[in-house]
């Protein structure tokens, strides 16, 4: 038998369009099926087919087939003239049998009953568009300056995109819940005018419902497709296309278990079944994808190649002077860029020859086969680990954004945290300004002995093609430098990043 | 109490719990109505399937049996003594209507 899928949608309160809109195709010749995706249709005579679309608040959201309370209702609704076609979610596709079929509800009751069901599903979508934006903006805002005392996630332009389009599927849900609440009070006086209910949508809601519609499938295809082309071009970004990929991994999998189900309509019971398998599956995934990650993803390759072939600007050799034989030039380099600004970050180490090998061999000796450890013993083991008291680590940073607001953000966000997790206290944090000719400076001694924090602001001017920026310098070492910089080492700094 | 959620029963309350004086299957209700009321009460199936629970859950009515999807109910003393308070509620309006309007 012919069939044909339309994948068309409408919410809670447009039972009567849909209605309407099944009936004109019966009269094209297409009998209305079932729901999968969307609507199937039997290819059928053309003829004149009444339906009656109803809301049975008892379903949910996730039923994707007539439950056994839906089967009872039909069972009433039958007697009174209506056959079951079908349900989905809180959807009931009843089509008339008998010509003095009886109404289902009273226009009242069908109002509440659409209301209270697209009030559940609006409300739904806010709440977990609004959990979204708080975690993916509360982890840049809050937690990740305090962890890295780096700006560069607010320079990331996954995480711009991606918070920007949580703002705005808020925004968009907010707007549709708003336009609910207007839509059941205009109603209720169209059933007090007229004694009879429309249930239908205007202009401005079939806009808002399918901004919705494309906004958070644009997101999902966005996402898949940044996820493989990274993947499949080997893009430098490929570490962080997989850390992506994991964090999307259960909304895919969910997604996928909904999409089986809509074609196989399992009962309620074996449906929330395959979504805890899914969701056990997921977090199997993210063990697996952290344990590749650990062992052979230790190189950051977030740069192009070119980028990361540079050395840094400044070496350890331009601050100090290295008199023993080591390798001076092992350094990793991260940057971003998006519309607010750029930053780009270098770490530098520089271990005292042998010491990585005086690492290795602990760590061997630690795992060594055979070796049996009592508690104490391990405990013991594990808290001396080889000390290179001779090594050099340092690392810094350069943010530049044309945005003064930004600039603000990131500087009292990376200020601000860097004070709470240090342990200096008001002795140990010093204004630099007119050591540094910057526009702010501060240092900070860094706890447990280890070095110092620079934070040095400066107003680039504008320039040929540019405009102006504040650019912020962040430097932190662990040891080997020594405590502060000297004008000698400052200057260095300046020159070679063009402060 | 089932008093307090019912204080005033709407016709298609009344009606329905005037047909389940008799031991009456749930479908069948929609039916007996129409005939009591000789057609000019409707009950959909909707509300009639939504207000069967509330009034069980009440005590109003009690399920005597049941046949896969169909079941049989009956109106209980405790409905049976609302439904009295009803009909006399009723009586004196209309007894108060006709002192008025017919003189």
């Amino acid at each position: 038998m012919k069939r044909k899928w339309v994948p068309v949608s409408f919410n809670y309160l447009q039972c009567d369009e849909m209605a309407d809109w099944l009936g004109k195709m019966a009269g094209r010749g297409w009998n209305f099926r079932r729901f999968c995706f969307g609507f199937l249709f039997d290819a059928c005579e053309p003829e004149e087919q009444v339906y009656d679309v109803q809301v049975f608040l008892k379903n949910t959201e996730n039923d994707l087939a007539p439950t056994e309370d839906t089967l009872d209702f039909a069972s009433y609704c039958e007697a009174a003239g209506w056959e079951l076609v079908d349900s989905r979610g809180r959807f009931v596709v009843f089509r008339r049998i008998r010509e003095d079929a009886v109404p289902i509800l009273t226009p009242q009751e069908r109002l509440e009953t659409s209301f209270g069901a697209q009030k559940i599903s609006a409300v739904t979508g806010f709440i977990v568009s609004l959990l979204i934006l708080l975690i993916s903006w509360g982890y840049i805002l809050l937690l990740d300056f305090r962890l890295s005392h780096s700006a560069v996630n607010v320079f990331n332009p996954i995480f711009l995109a991606v918070g920007v389009m949580y703002f705005l599927l808020l925004l968009e849900q907010a707007f549709y819940l708003l336009y609910t609440y207007i839509w059941h009070k205009r109603k209720k006086q169209e059933i007090g005018q007229t004694g009879q209910l429309n249930c239908r949508i205007g202009r401005m809601g079939k806009i808002l419902h399918r901004i919705l519609l494309c906004a958070w499938t644009a997101l999902v295809i966005w996402l898949a497709v940044f996820l493989i082309s990274n993947l499949v071009q080997r893009h430098p970004s490929g570490w962080q296309s997989i850390h992506f990929g994991i964090a999307w991994l259960p909304l895919f999998a969910i997604y996928g278990v909904k999409f089986y189900n809509q074609l196989g309509r399992p009962t309620r019971e074996t449906r929330q079944r395959r979504i805890i398998l899914a969701g056990l599956f997921c977090l199997f995934a993210v063990w697996f994808f952290s344990m590749i990650q650990s062992v052979y993803g230790k190189e950051d390759d977030s740069l192009p190649k070119p980028i990361q072939e540079i050395s840094p600007p400044i070496a350890v050799t331009d601050l100090i002077e290295i008199r023993d034989e080591r390798d001076t030039e092992s350094f990793s380099t991260f940057f971003r860029h998006n519309v607010l600004g750029t930053v780009i970050r270098y770490e530098i180490d520089c271990p005292t020859p042998g010491f990585e090998e005086a690492l290795q061999a602990w760590e061997e000796e630690m795992n060594r086969p055979g070796r049996t450890w009592t508690d104490e013993e391990l405990t013991e083991w594990e808290n001396h680990p080889p000390v290179d008291e001779d090594g050099v680590f340092l690392e810094y940073e350069l943010c530049k954004t044309p945005y003064r607001v930004v600039a603000d953000f990131v500087w009292n966000r990376l200020v601000s945290s860097a004070k709470r997790t240090s342990e200096a206290d008001a002795e140990g944090i010093r204004d630099v300004t007119v050591e540094w000719n910057a526009d702010q400076a501060i240092y900070l001694e860094a706890g447990n002995a280890e070095g110092g924090l620079y934070f040095v602001r400066y107003i680039l001017p504008a320039q040929e093609h540019e405009s102006e920026k504040t650019a912020i310098l962040v430097i932190g070492f662990k040891q080997g430098i020594t405590e502060t910089l000297n004008q000698t080492q400052i200057a260095t700094f300046r020159e070679k990043l063009g402060l | 109490m089932a008093r307090e959620q019912f204080q005033t029963l709407s016709e298609p309350m009344y009606y329905i719990l005037l047909a389940l004086v008799q031991e009456c299957c749930g479908v069948d209700i929609m039916a007996c109505v129409k005939e009591i009321s000789q057609g000019r009460v409707i009950v959909g199936p909707g509300t009639l399937y939504a207000m069967l629970p509330k009034f069980e859950g009440s005590g109003i009515i009690r399920k005597t049996r049941q046949e896969g999807r169909q079941k049989w109910y009956v109106i209980t003393e405790k409905g049976r003594w609302m439904l009295e308070e009803e009909y006399t509620r009723l009586s004196r309006m209309m007894e108060d209507g006709r002192n008025i309007l017919r003189g």
